[in-house]
């Protein structure tokens, strides 16, 4: 038995053993399971306008006509679980995610293979073969000897994206999309529609929704986050960046922000509160104030202990900076400073003072330029006092000379 | 700028609406403003020329039907997140999508040659020639769209939109008689004349558009309005209705008010913006040429772009104008290919413009009722919509609007066929 395509069994008549017609074909109904889900029933159209679904068990075989092993009246109607999915009403026409192009792709046909008396969906078609096929061209193609390439995607390297009106927490049966690097997320992300794009970023865990999130452009994450529940947004939005979280609540109504920061672990809440303070445009509005800061009185060994224990969850510790009592910035040594340097020395010894450091209030693109001349991967941000702040780091630096906008922004009819 | 980061400052809450409302405008403006494009405004001034103030009544009811359906746009736009050809196709199937793909093709094409033939027309109206006017838009079109963003483009357009004042100006110009005006505006009247049937259909068919309906949930579904905003969003379709069919009111009045009156035959806008000068001096000939121009260059550089974007949409092909011809080839064809080609045939002398203009009002009839049937059945759909589905009073008035309009489209093909 060779491949069956899906376009060429729907609409086909089905025929109960006595040779009668029930009706005909409507939907193909599979099992969720992967790789490659089994057929496990034929919902058929009857001549009085009623669905029925016949399961696989009673039926003969597909093809041009679908036969039935028992009568009309024998059919025992299947029922159908929760996790199945209908070909027809579920897949084709609809957009799924390429897992190895990791693109969005629509859906022309499927493909089905003939397997120990049972059918399982092995792949679409998403090539202008499909599309031909469904449209009763194919043989037109053929004959005329243009060249048209079938495309064919496995099922197994396939993503499915759940549709529908409601942006419920819908969890999906595992996630293949998981495993991609969350700039490819971002890049499916922007092209789905708001809907959709909740449904998968809802399926994503906390960090890798976090993660996603800042690589998407700023509109789209003020959508997203406005879609979600207040509390899975609080959630994602502890674990991104406090300058990143703090730009993106700057984006949305200030209700909306309060809901949400109230929602936060009081500890990162307040780190993204403080951040808010400074207008956007600024230094202080694009820093983030996760940074690595010991006193000048421990010796190196100390100073690596200290950042062993608390810089975890830092994002930057290249730079580590030296502050007085009083959190006013004294120096700053490299990571290779302190590792080049004898377990017993003090920091003040070897750090550096001539400072190069920005105000608070300081515009962004002087930052950016400073960053640029000095060849530096972070910049300290200090306020009238001297006290350290926050840094800024190169990556945030490069994002106002590239806005992440105009980086990210998908194409869509403009642009 | 995100006009919704105002929300921060404000504590009145009129500003806060107001503020909410500026950031979700611009689809339902725009789309109803490229309605009045080069057919649009030649029909409606040969209307007001041939027929006078008689015709004033229809412009009511189309405001009704035009604001309900952009509304159902809007709203399927916005809850789906969707493009009206995807959600065709995912409803029903390919078939029908390519079908009225095919057909939309046909259509657009149609109307960007009037679109180009506006700009050629304006154009010689101010003395440029159309062998440096049409390469000219074209490189415009182009450039506007290769280099611009939807939030620049769609303000360039807001720009253009706000440019059709000029039309209400010459109404005025043009000192009208407004009690006649206003009698008419109320009380219908209907005529069995093939003239007078002919121009009604010419007046529906133009102020609602297949088009139009792909172009503004596209427009809704780019600008990502979240749901909650929806009421913002279907104020802007309704205004945008209100305006657009007052644009085209005056534009009805002020060719009545003069050509009409006078009694002086035009066949083109050229023969309009000339009879204008002495009737109503200078400055309202100027401004209705001006206001041509305006809107046939407005409408050709929307048409190319959307109608790529729904066919590629509608068939699951790549699309983008970042995205280079390798990766699209088919979005780039039919986009260079619809602009080029749409100027090309223009440039030829004596190519017969009105068969043309008349199959592609054709194919909008044609094409009208099953868009506007599917937009019914999904609107209703409550797996798509939810609880965003349609109301009675709304079937209704879009079931009411269909009807007419296969009446209309049919009575058009009849009439041709005579």
């Amino acid at each position: 038995m060779a491949l069956l395509s899906l376009s060429e069994i729907v609409k086909k008549p089905v025929i109960d053993i006595h040779g009668e017609k029930v009706g005909k074909l409507v939907d193909v109904i599979v099992s969720a399971d992967t790789p490659y889900p089994k057929v496990k029933a034929l919902t058929v159209r009857t001549f009085d306008k009623n669905t029925l679904n016949v399961p696989w068990t009673q039926v003969e075989g597909l093809g041009r006509q679908i036969p039935l092993k028992v009568g009309r009246d024998e059919i025992r109607p299947y029922d159908v679980q929760e996790h199945e999915v209908h070909l027809v009403g579920d897949i084709l026409d609809k957009q799924i995610i390429d897992v190895q192009g990791k693109k969005l792709r629509r859906v022309n046909d499927l493909q089905l293979s003939p397997t120990n008396g049972a059918y399982r969906l092995i792949g679409v078609d998403i090539g202008v073969r499909g599309l031909l096929r469904r449209l009763g061209l194919e043989k037109i193609a053929d004959r005329s000897r243009i060249r048209v390439e079938g495309t064919y995607i496995n099922w197994d390297a396939v993503d499915t994206i759940h549709s529908g009106p409601s942006a419920l927490q819908l969890k999906l049966p595992k996630h293949k999309i998981d495993k991609f690097h969350p700039a490819d997320i971002a890049d499916i992300l922007d092209q789905l529609s708001v809907n959709d794009g909740l449904n998968l970023i809802n399926a994503l865990d906390e960090e890798a929704a976090a993660d996603t999130l800042e690589e998407t452009s700023p509109e789209r994450q003020v959508s997203l986050i406005e879609g979600m529940d207040a509390e899975r947004a609080a959630d994602i939005l502890e674990e991104m960046s406090p300058d990143d979280a703090a730009d993106l609540l700057g984006d949305l109504p200030a209700d909306r922000a309060e809901v949400i920061l109230e929602l936060m672990e009081p500890d990162e809440s307040e780190d993204v509160r403080e951040l808010l303070e400074y207008p956007e445009d600024t230094a202080g509005g694009i820093m983030t104030n996760e940074f690595i800061a010991v006193h000048a009185g421990l010796t190196a060994q100390q100073a690596i202990e200290e950042i062993r224990t608390t810089a975890a969850d830092v994002e930057t510790i290249y730079y580590i900076y030296i502050i007085e009592k009083d959190e006013t910035l004294a120096g700053v040594i490299s990571i290779r400073d302190l590792l080049l340097a004898r377990p017993e020395e003090k920091l003040a010894a070897f750090m550096h003072t001539d400072l190069i450091t920005v105000h608070v209030r300081d515009d962004q693109r002087d930052v950016a330029k400073k960053i640029a001349k000095y060849n530096l991967l972070a910049l300290p941000v200090v306020d009238d006092e001297k006290r350290l702040k926050g840094i800024v780091t190169v990556d945030d630096a490069i994002d106002i000379v590239l806005p992440t906008a105009w980086k990210k922004r998908v194409p869509k009819m403009f642009g | 700028m995100d006009y919704r980061v105002l929300t921060r400052y404000f504590r009145n809450s009129w500003l806060i609406r107001l503020a909410l409302f500026l950031s979700v405008m611009g689809p339902g403006i725009i789309t109803s403003s490229v309605d009045n494009d080069a057919g649009g405004i030649t029909t409606y001034s040969l209307a007001g020329s041939q027929f006078g103030y008689v015709m004033l009544w229809t412009f009511i009811p189309m405001t009704i039907a035009l604001a309900v359906v952009q509304e159902m746009g809007i709203r399927m736009g916005v809850v789906s997140g969707k493009g009206l050809a995807s959600l065709i196709r995912e409803k029903t199937g390919v078939k029908l999508v390519f079908f009225i793909m095919i057909v939309l093709l046909a259509v657009n094409f149609g109307n960007t040659l009037a679109e180009f033939s506006g700009i050629s027309v304006s154009a010689s109206i101010f003395g440029v020639p159309p062998y440096v006017s049409l390469p000219l838009a074209a490189l415009f079109v182009w450039v506007l769209v290769v280099r611009g963003s939807y939030r620049s483009v769609e303000r360039v357009f807001l720009v253009a939109s706000a440019l059709y004042v000029t039309y209400i100006i010459s109404g005025f110009l043009a000192h009208p008689d407004w009690k006649i005006a206003a009698a008419n505006t109320f009380i219908p009247h209907i005529s069995l004349d093939a003239a007078y049937i002919t121009m009604l259909v010419g007046l529906v068919g133009t102020t609602i558009a297949p088009w139009m309906q792909f172009y503004i949930q596209a427009a809704v579904v780019e600008k990502e309005v979240p749901r909650k905003y929806l009421n913002y969003s279907r104020l802007d379709a309704i205004t945008g209705s209100i305006v657009t069919n007052v644009v085209a009111y005056f534009i009805v009045v002020a060719c009545a008010a003069t050509i009409f009156v006078n009694g002086i035959p035009v066949n083109t806008v050229a023969d309009i913006s000339a009879a204008l000068a002495p009737l109503a001096g200078n400055y309202a000939a100027v401004l209705f040429a001006f206001g041509f121009l305006n809107a046939s260059l407005f409408a050709a550089s929307i048409l190319p772009l959307s109608t790529a974007q729904y066919v590629c949409e509608g068939l699951g092909l790549e699309a983008g104008v970042s995205k280079t011809f390798r990766e699209a080839p088919v979005f780039h064809g039919l986009y260079a290919g619809i602009i080029v080609l749409a100027a090309l045939i223009i440039s030829i002398p004596n190519v017969p413009l009105l068969s043309i203009l008349y199959l592609s009002q054709v194919g909008n009839g044609i094409l009208l009722p099953f868009v506007l049937i599917y937009m019914l059945v999904i609107a209703n759909d409550k797996k798509i919509m939810g609880e965003y589905v349609n109301t009675r009073l709304f079937n209704y008035i879009a079931g009411a609007t269909i009807i007419i309009v296969i009446g209309l489209s049919v009575t058009l093909i009849f009439i041709g066929l005579l």
